[in-house]
Parts: C-alpha cells; structure tokens; sequence
C-alpha cells in the first residue's frame, strides 16, 4: 500500500513545481529610481547585476516609462535577456519633485504588498534619479546599486542616518504624531554619489530639507543609541569673557572653535502645560578638539565650559525648532508624545498638527564632559 | 471501560496542548486583536487566557469523574446515545473544519511567500500525506511529532531579538482606555488562536499519570497565553496602529526585519520551519477526527482517516480564496468559542446535577 | 536413553562413505586387537594428526586387551569432549567439524572424540573501525576465539552464552551473550522469539542475520550494531544491552540500538570530558550537515536567492555563470561522481587505488570545474556533505545518512525550502516509528528519559556516571559509588 502511495504521489510532484528562479538566470536589480516626468508619467530606472561568463560586464542600466511601477518593469523585462526579479532590491531613489508634489505613498505601497521585496530597503530622494544610476563612478563595487547600498549601509550602522528604511519610514509614516524624514544623495559630474542633507517630510509629501548635521537634534529624542555625530560648535570669544573660563593661550581670531564627541544622550518630552512643552535633553560629550586650547583642570571652569556649551546648543536647537515649526513637519515626535497622554489620546491628525503649530517650544539642553582624551 | 493500549508519560501532554494551540492563529493574530481591543489588547489575552485556565480545571474535573472516558464516551453518557452521537457528529466536523483552515491557511501563506505559481490542492495533499504517515503510527508517534516539533521550533523566539531595537513604547499608552466591551470583543474573536486546549479531552485516556495531568494542562495553557502575550505586545509596539491593521500575517512581517551575516530574509525560513509548526496540529485533529469517527460510524481508525483525508482533498478545490478562507477561519472561531468555551461548563453542571439524580434514586 | 546407538543407528565405514559421497578426504584406521576390530573414521583435512595418532592409535594399542570394551573406552579416552548420545545425522555433521567416530565393530557401538583443527587468521587490529586510545584487537572468524576474548575481558560468572543453530543447509552455530541480572527479559524474549522465526537455508554472515532481524525491513536506518571491537561489543553489553556472536563471521551484532548510540564510540569514555563532548556535537552537527547541506544549496540557488547576501551573491552568481545545467542537476552529477569515486576506491587492488584515488579527487575535481560543468562552491559544499556522512563512528549509519540525502535533494529541487521542511517531517516521523528490538528508536529522546541526558548529549566526568543509562531498562542500575574528596577546608588553613 505505502509502495503505491509513494509512486503515484511522485508521479504528482514533478508536475507541480513553483517557477524556478534560477540565479543566474536573473538580472538582478539592486536599485530602482523613479522620476516624475512632465506628463504625469515615471521614468524608472533599474541597474542590473549580470552574472557575465567572462566577466567583463557586470552591470547594464536600463529605463522606461510608465505609470505604475509594475507597468514600468514589465516594460523594462522586453528589453533585457535576462529575467528581471526585485528579490534583491536594495535602494529606492525617487525624484525630488514627485515627493514635493505628488508624495511617494502610492509607489511604497506596492513595495509593501510585495512579498519578494523586504521591508529592509532603503529610500533615498535626489535631484535626478536616472543621472545617479547612469552614473559610472561607483567606487570597487559591481555597480552603482551594490555601491548606494553600501553607503547608506554604512550611515546607518553608524547610525548618522535615521528612519531610512522601508519599514521605519512606514512605521512613523502611518503614526499619528510624527514625521519621517529620509537622506537626499546629490550627483557631481567624475565623483561617486554621496549623501547631501536630510529630507523633511509632511505625511508622505517632502517639505524641506536640512543638512546632516541637524539631525543630531531629531536623534537626541528618537533614538536613545544613536551616534549623533562630532559637534563642532563656533563661539565668538566675547560671551568666553563674559562667561569667565580661562583659556589657556591667546586667541589668535575672534571665534573659538570646540568639536565634542558625545558619548551618551538622552532627552524627553514633556507636556508641562496645556501649551507648552519642554524639551529636555542632556548629552554626555569627551572633548576633542578645542581651538585654541582650554584649560580643564578644575572643577570650576569645566563647569563653565558645560554651561556655555549647553547654551550654544540651545540657541541653535531653538531655532532649529522654529524652522521645523514653519514647515508644519514634526520629526521628533512631540505630537506622539501628546497623544500618548490620556487626556488626548482621541485627537486625530488634522488635530494634532493644529496643536503642534499653536504649542510653545522651550528647550533646555545640558552638556556634562565626561572625559577629556589623555591629557587635561 | 476500554482499554488503551498505548500509555504516554503525563510531560508529554504540555507538549500537545501547548503545539495544538500555536498553529496558523498566531501569526495573524496581532492585528485582528488591534481591532478590536486597540491598544489594550494585552488585557483581552490575560482575559482569555484567565478563562481558559478556567475552562481547563473544569475539564479536568469532568474527566475525572468519568475515569478514562475521552469526550465522545461521556457525551453518550451523559445525553443518552442519540442526541450524543448528533453532537458527537459536531464535534467531529469541527475538527474536521479546523484541521482544513490550518491547511489552507498555511498553503496561502506559502503561496504569498515565494510560492506563487503553485496549485493550492498540491500543497495540501503533500501534507495530507505527511500528516496520514505520521497518524498511522498511532498515538505514540503523534505525541512525539508533538514533543519533537515544540524543540526545533521554539528558537524562533529568540529570533525577535533584533526588532527589539526599533520598539516605541508611546504606542502602547495610554492604556486602559478602550471600553470593555470593545476587550470582550476582543476576547471573543482571539477564540481561533487560543483554541486547542481541547484536545486535552481526548488524550485522556492516554495519559499513564492522570493526577499531574492538572498542573501540567494549567503550565501548558499559561504557557501559550504568555507567548501569544508576548509576541502581540512586540506587534503593537512594533507597528504603528494603521500599519498593523493593513498587514495580514504582522508576525512575519516583523521576522522580515531580522537578518544575519550569513543570511537575509529569514522570513522565508520561518515561513517554511512553520510546517514543522503545524504539522502537530494537524497530526492531532486528524486523530481526534478519526477516533470520533471510529466511535459513531464504528470505522476502523485507520480507514477512518483516509476518509477524512479525501474529504479534505476535495474541499480544497472549492475554498481557497482569500475572502473565502477569512471567512471560514472566523467561522470557525466562533463555533469554536461556544463549543470549547460555554459547552463544557454545560457539561460539567448537567452531569453533576445527572450523578446526583442518579445517587438519589 | 542409550536407544540410540543400537546396532540400526550406528553406522560403519562404508556406510559414512557412502553418505558422504565417497569423499576422497574420509580415512579409516581399522585397528584389531584382541580380536576385536576398531574402526577409526575421520576427515584426515580436519583433524590434528598428533592427537589422532598419540591419543586415540596409541592408546588403544596401548590398552590390555580386556579393557577394549565401549564402557572403558568411553570413560578412559584422553580426550577432552567426547560425544556418547548422538543420532545418525550428528555423527556425519560430527564428522565434517572435526571429530573422530571409533566404532567398535563386536559391540556395535561408537563414539565421537573432537580431535578438531581448524585453521582462524590470527588475532589482529580492527580494520574498520580504529580508535586513538583502548584496546586494538578485533573479532575473527572463529566463534571459539571470540568467545575466549569475550570470556578474558569479562570473567564475571553471569555472562550468560546462550547457544542456537541457526541454518537448515548450512549449520551455524549463535551464541547470545548477555548478562543474567543486568538485561531486561523483554529484550532476550523478542529475540529469541525472532531468531526461531528464521528458517534459512544458510546465513552467510552476521549482517545477514541482522538484516533478517530487523522489526522494519524497509527503512535506510540500521537497526543493530555491528561492531568488530570486543571493547564496544563489552560496554554495550554492561549497559544491558544484548549481543549476537555468529560463527564464521568476525562482526558481532549489538540489540537493542537506539539513535544516538550509532554516535557513540567508546572513545568518548578514553578521552576526557572537554574533547568527548566537542566531538560528540562535531558528530551530530556533521550528521545533520551532510544530510541537509547539499540541499539547501540546491533549493536557495534555484528559487530562493533572496536569502543569500548580497556580498556572496557575486560570489555565487560567478561561479555557476559557467554552468550549463541547472543547480539540480549539477548537484546530482557531482554526488553521483563522489560515490561512484568512493566504490571505485573501495573495490580497487592497493596497488592502483592509490593513484586512482589521486586521479578522482584531485584531477577530476579541478578539472570538472575549469571545464565548466560544476561550480566551485558546489565543490566545497559537496566534500563537505561526503565527509559528514562518515562521522558517525558506525559504517552503517554513515551509508543510511548517505541514501537519505538523495531524497532530500530531489525534494529540494521540486519544492524548494518547503520541500525541505517536508522531507525533515517524513525524516522526524519515520524514525518516531521505528523500534529496534521493540524499544523506540529515538529513545532518550522522545520518551524523554531526563536522567539518560547526561549519556547522549554530553560527556561529563566520571564522578556523573555512578548509573546506568535507563533506556535499556537494566534491572541493576547502580555501578560504582566513588567518594569523592570532601575535607572542608578554608582558604588560609592548609
């Protein structure tokens, strides 16, 4: 009985296999960028990595227009031997007009239904997403794809980059109270792609952008492990006077010049009263580089230092703060904050925005040196 | 009195109860519950889990006034021989049903994850077949399928580690803020996930230690209550609300973001070790099937599932689309909550106030 | 009692002659003394001449001649087994063992001397298995030998030796060797119940025997032991276990096995702890590799690549750019190639296997690959498989691990990852099933036997194994009971 069994159940089996996506079939595609064209169409673009038998060739780039993105790769399948698969997409590049008007939503919801494609991917926005791809210059890697990937790889697990994946862009997409943000890469003509500044969304639609060094103040409240990066920090020599810290030579110009390193961050949200929140943030820094040196043995004049430090960063947040609050874009989460709290957890989106344009923002950041390298 | 001739420890029986409830519900389960219950959804299963824990203590002292009785002999018992045989027969189709929504619900999502081309009816008689190989062994080998597929299968846990980082905790407050009847929604459509427990009805009479058998079923049904706590506290906190109400299976959408050196998309293997997930829920239904089988239409056992096995082959040509499955699956969870959850309290009351009549005359 | 040798049933020369199809090799030595006629019958190729001449021609001349009678010599011949109950078909099976038949021709009546002189191979090391520590020597042809390692290493007078003739054409004789108070019965009744089930012309060698024994014929997975190494046949046997002792062949089958005892090897109890350990898991993990290694290749390569990251992508992708066949069939080529190479070297003379082995694995190898029909990784994954079948110290598992990976190939190839998964549960289930000596196979591991974890996951120090395992259900379980040091001391005092 078992021995009828196995045949005819094997006799079955080789008729009903899942298509086969054999690897080196394919023409895989690492990276994908869309552009708005004037007519309301997309120009997408894809480089693919071909397994060459000689390898001489190992990518190709090719682009067509349409206007979804499954119509635009069925389109791009006619003109290539190879079968054209996403399970290895890496990057998404879009135009910096079709998120400023437009909104990237619609194209992100089909990466999202499709299973092939991980929720790992990154996006990214640039000028022109077809001059990127079809630029040459992509460093050792096989193709401009692999070489995108690992840069924005890399800025993440050095965590300078936030919320630049599929899944985190989505996550504070849909959540009421939060903006995303994603990086924006610019070309130059003979130079590999790099990363320029950081995006500023509105829901899905792109309001502005800030350099990378801003985003320091959005991690300080998003991400608790988050390297923020060295801070450099320019401080007209007068408020040193005013302030009393001894320096240890003369100034040689009228600005002093200090990079920390911080080491530890931490910061909250709080709603002290119906209109006003404070935002609190201390960072734990060991000091680099100080131009021109200061004296730090004493208890006194670090302390000094950590004040006048912590001020300067407060000027700068606050009107960084300011410029979040013309944009109507909230990357740091006070709206989530509010809605967290039982008295509004039922406000909706319209709502909270209106809120969060009326709020008064007061911030207080503290600086603490905790090391100063190998010598005083 | 009959007589079983196959005796498993009492350990064995955590095994059963606790992969009988982890089957198909679990990875879904996140969002049908935060539709429900919002962001409380965490009370809904404490609830459901408090009342299970319940519902087990009182099976078990319906078990064991009867003495080695499985459920289908108390039923004709307790109701006489033919209204026990009707619901006897319901029973049977429940597990029947149950046994075909893990199947079909597997191979779609098998079929969502890389395995588009594929006809549903090969996926289901391939574990059809795995299934009648591993039932004709008898129930020392069902209960091994059991304990075997809890150990290879559990690390998947700890799998979770690298969402970890990316967790809010502002989305699961403010809590207690849903009303309760939106929670007791909740619990009533958890129904399908937490289902399972039944089976420890009809193991019984297999089980050599009968008076651990309290403790054991309570650690098994705590057990899972936890780990279903557990991977739906993740989900919340994980997804934010819109996103966790458009994704069908959030479970594996969040193993999608785990990756190792040496391997990316480990979704694809959690989605195909999950056949060694269910394949215990599918070798007990269908043994439970079958002994229901045996016991109303005096079929052998080991007929009897080959004719379940058939009608469950030819029932996967006319159910396999997604709203239709959906459907089935809701379906079923609601049979399922008034058969497992409200029946055995009726049970246990009709048949002390039956011995009690009984001593009296 | 003595109604067997009235004048009917004992035979003379001629007669035995006759039977035995005039055998050129049957001598007789008619000796008359006293008037009385002995006939001396034997095969002269069997038996030792010194003994036939100075003990049996000798003495009988030697003797007065009122003592040549059957009653005299039956209780004065200097030999040590003498035979005086036989029926006819034992004197000619007699004959052909060795044995001397003196029939007196006055009295009609005979005797059987064992004169016997068999011709073993000497005892040497084992060839097959082979182990770093311990004693070296192995099993031989001749059940008598063996028996006499058997009794020198264990000379406790409960070692039972049972005896059976197994054969109807060819009679062999079995001993089933066990020890009285530490084996369950259960085991002994089955497979004394099984051995008298078996009604065979001949079996040829103890691994027929044990095939024959088997409860499930048609599985890959051995059921028994075998073993050459006297030192594993005697540990298996302390622990309860059961063992079979074939003439005329130098393997001796172990019951009841389990799973995890074809991992064990009793250099796991010569080595320490730390290194027995480690190897015991290299063991397992080798043993999983090899069964799943191949075709996990096979199912990501071809509908999965997903899974592979992206830095060895252009690795992979490279190499099987050559390759004109698709990864299931490449992968057939190549296992089919590592077998047929690994027959070819088994079967070959010394002399040429060396250099045929030189010209497969390292030319045909290299060259498979620069002619483009194999891809370089799948060389790698390949030897990787055929290595791990082998780190099961038992040959047997080694070849059943072997044959199990080809349906997990083909699965892979149909069905991808979820053919796997398939084949792991039709693996998981088919091993839950099978007994051997009706003890589950899988024993401590799904009748969960908590105090036998210290005996198949890991070594510990010897202080641990004060028991015996429980699986074989031994009706002594304490061995040894060791006291270890326990002086309370602090620190500073001495």
């Amino acid at each position: 009985m078992k021995k009828w069994l196995i045949l005819f159940c094997s006799l079955l089996c080789t008729a009903c296999m899942p298509p086969e996506k054999i690897l080196e079939r394919q023409g895989i595609s690492t990276i994908i960028g869309y552009d708005l064209l004037d007519d309301g169409t997309y120009l997408g673009t894809i480089s693919l990595l071909q397994f060459d038998r000689k390898e001489e060739k190992t990518s190709e780039t090719i682009s067509a227009v349409g206007t979804t993105s499954k119509q635009i790769r069925q389109i791009l399948e006619q003109k290539t031997s190879h079968d054209i698969t996403s399970g290895q997409l890496r990057t998404l590049l879009f135009n910096k007009d079709m998120t400023e008007t437009k909104g990237i939503s619609n194209f992100l919801d089909t990466m999202q239904r499709d299973t092939s494609i991980g929720s790992l991917i990154f996006l990214a926005i640039t000028d022109n997403a077809e001059d990127i791809i079809k630029n040459g210059n992509y460093e050792e890697y096989p193709e401009m794809g692999s070489y995108i990937y690992q840069l924005l790889d890399k800025q993440e697990r050095k965590e300078m980059l936030i919320n630049s994946n599929l899944h985190d862009f989505f996550s504070t997409l849909y959540e009421i109270g939060i903006d995303p943000t994603l990086p924006i890469i610019s070309n130059k003509e003979g130079v590999a792609p790099y990363i320029n500044s950081v995006a500023l969304f509105k829901n899905d639609k792109m309001v502005g952008s800030i350099s990378l060094k801003k985003t320091m103040f959005i991690k300080l409240f998003t991400h608790r492990k988050a390297f923020l990066g060295d801070i450099t920090l320019n401080i007209p020599v007068e408020t040193f006077k005013q302030k009393g810290v001894s320096l240890a030579e003369k100034p040689k110009e009228d600005k002093f010049n200090i990079t920390i390193h911080p080491i530890k961050h931490r910061g909250s949200i709080e709603l002290s009263t119906e209109d006003e929140v404070k935002l609190n943030a201390t960072i734990s820094v060991s000091t680099i580089e100080g131009q021109p040196a200061v004296t730090l043995k004493n208890k006194e004049s670090i302390k000094k230092l950590e004040q006048l430090l912590g001020e300067e960063l407060n000027k700068e947040f606050g009107d960084f703060l300011e410029e979040l609050r013309k944009l109507n874009s909230d990357p740091i989460g006070i709206g989530r904050k509010i809605k967290s709290l039982r008295k509004y957890s039922k406000l909706n989106d319209k709502d909270l925005r209106e809120k969060y344009s009326t709020l008064k923002l007061k911030s207080t950041i503290k600086v603490e040196i905790k090391r100063t390298g190998a010598i005083d | 009195m009959k007589s079983t001739v196959s005796f498993v420890n009492a350990y064995i029986a955590f095994f059963i109860i606790h992969t009988s409830q982890i089957g198909m519900g679990i990875l879904g389960f996140p969002r049908i519950i935060y539709l429900a219950a919002k962001q409380d959804a965490w009370v809904s299963i404490l609830l459901s889990g408090l009342f299970i824990s319940l519902i087990t203590w009182i099976m078990i002292r319906i078990l064991n006034h009867y003495e080695n009785f499985n459920l289908y002999e108390i039923n004709e018992n307790v109701f006489g021989r033919f209204i026990g045989s009707i619901i006897n027969t319901v029973i049977v189709i429940y597990f029947i049903a149950s046994n075909y929504s893990i199947i079909i619900s597997y191979v779609e999502l098998s079929l969502s994850w890389g395995y588009e081309g594929v006809y549903e009816w090969v996926g289901v008689f391939a574990l059809l077949l795995v299934t009648l190989y591993a039932v004709s062994g008898g129930f020392r080998v069902v209960a091994g399928v059991c304990f075997l597929s809890f150990f290879i299968t559990v690390w998947i846990i700890f799998a979770l580690y690298q969402p970890f980082e990316s967790l809010q905790i502002t989305r699961i407050l403010p809590i207690l803020t849903t009303s309760p009847p939106e929670i007791m929604e909740g619990v009533f459509n958890s129904s399908y996930t937490m289902l399972g427990f039944e089976t420890l009805f009809f193991i019984f009479p297999f089980i050599k230690e009968k008076d651990k058998l309290l403790f054991i079923s309570q650690l098994a049904v705590w057990f899972t209550t936890l780990l279903v706590l557990f991977t739906t506290v993740i989900s919340i906190l994980f997804f934010s609300s819109k996103e966790l109400e458009k994704n069908i299976w959030p479970l594996v959408s969040m193993i999608s973001v785990v990756h190792f050196p040496f391997l990316e998309r480990f979704e694809y293997i959690a989605v195909s070790i999950w056949i060694l997930v269910i394949f215990s829920n599918l070798s007990i239904t269908l043994f439970i099937s079958s002994k229901g089988v045996k016991h109303i239409f005096h079929v052998k056992q080991k007929h009897g599932i080959w004719i379940i096995s058939i009608i469950i082959f030819i029932t996967s040509f006319f159910i396999t689309k997604r709203v239709d499955i959906n459907l089935f699956i809701n379906q079923i969870g609601h049979i399922g909550f008034y058969l497992w959850f409200v029946y055995p309290i009726l049970l246990y009351f009709i048949s002390i106030i039956k011995s009690k009549i009984l001593s009296h005359s | 009692m003595t109604n067997t040798t009235n004048k009917n049933n004992c035979p003379n020369y001629k007669k035995i002659k006759y039977i035995l199809n005039q055998s050129p090799d049957l001598l007789c030595r008619t000796i008359e003394v006293a008037g009385d006629c002995l006939e001396v019958v034997f095969m002269k190729n069997l038996i030792k001449t010194e003994t036939v001449n100075e003990y049996i021609i000798k003495f009988i001349q030697q003797l007065p001649k009122k003592d040549i009678t059957y009653s005299y010599l039956m209780k004065n011949i200097p030999i040590g087994e003498v035979k005086i109950d036989f029926k006819e078909q034992e004197i000619i099976s007699s004959l052909l063992n060795g044995f001397v038949y003196i029939y007196l021709l006055k009295e009609s009546k005979a005797l059987l001397v064992n004169c016997a002189n068999p011709i073993e191979r000497s005892i040497e090391k084992a060839e097959t298995e082979s182990l770093v520590y311990g004693p070296k020597i192995s099993f031989t042809e001749s059940l008598a030998s063996n028996i006499k390692i058997i009794r020198q290493n264990l000379n406790n007078s409960n070692l039972c030796t049972d005896e059976l003739e197994i054969g109807e054409y060819v009679k062999k004789q079995l001993r089933i060797i066990y020890i009285k108070d530490l084996t369950d019965e259960d085991i002994l009744k089955t497979l004394k119940q099984k051995l008298e089930n078996i009604i065979t012309d001949d079996i040829s060698d103890s691994s027929v025997l044990a095939q024959c024994l088997e409860d499930n014929h048609y599985s890959f997975f051995p059921q028994f032991i075998m073993t050459e190494l006297p030192d594993r046949f005697l540990y298996s046997i302390l622990n309860g276990r059961v063992g079979i002792l074939l003439d005329r062949s130098p393997v001796a089958i172990i019951g009841p096995a389990n799973f995890f005892s074809f991992f064990e090897s009793t250099e796991d109890i010569y080595l320490r702890w730390s290194l027995s350990t480690f190897i015991r898991y290299i063991r397992l993990l080798a043993m999983a590799g090899s069964l799943l290694f191949t075709a996990f290749y096979v199912a990501i390569i071809t509908y999965h690549f997903e899974l592979i990251p992206s830095r060895l992508l252009i690795i992979i992708g490279q190499s099987r750019s050559q390759v004109p066949f698709p990864p299931f069939l490449e992968v057939l080529l190549m296992e089919l190639l590592i077998e047929l190479l690994r027959e070819a070297g088994a079967r070959l003379p010394s002399k040429v296997g060396q250099t045929m082995g030189i010209v497969g694995g390292i030319v045909i190898g290299q060259a498979t690959v620069e002619a483009g029909l194999t891809s370089n990784i799948l060389i790698i994954i390949v030897a990787f498989s055929a290595l791990g079948a082998f780190s099961s110290p038992i040959y047997e598992m080694g070849t059943a691990i072997r044959i199990c990976r080809f349906p997990f190939i083909i699965l892979a190839g149909i069905w991808g990852l979820n053919g796997i998964m398939v084949g792991v549960c039709v693996l998981m289930v088919h091993l839950l099933r099978l007994t051997s000596l009706n003890k589950p196979y899988l024993a401590p591991l799904y009748p969960f036997r908590i105090k036998d974890l210290k005996y198949f996951l890991i070594r510990l120090p010897h202080h641990f194994y004060m028991r015996r395992p429980v699986v074989n259900r031994p009706l002594k379980t304490l061995r040894a009971e060791w006291k270890l040091k326990n002086i309370d001391k602090d620190l500073d005092e001495f």
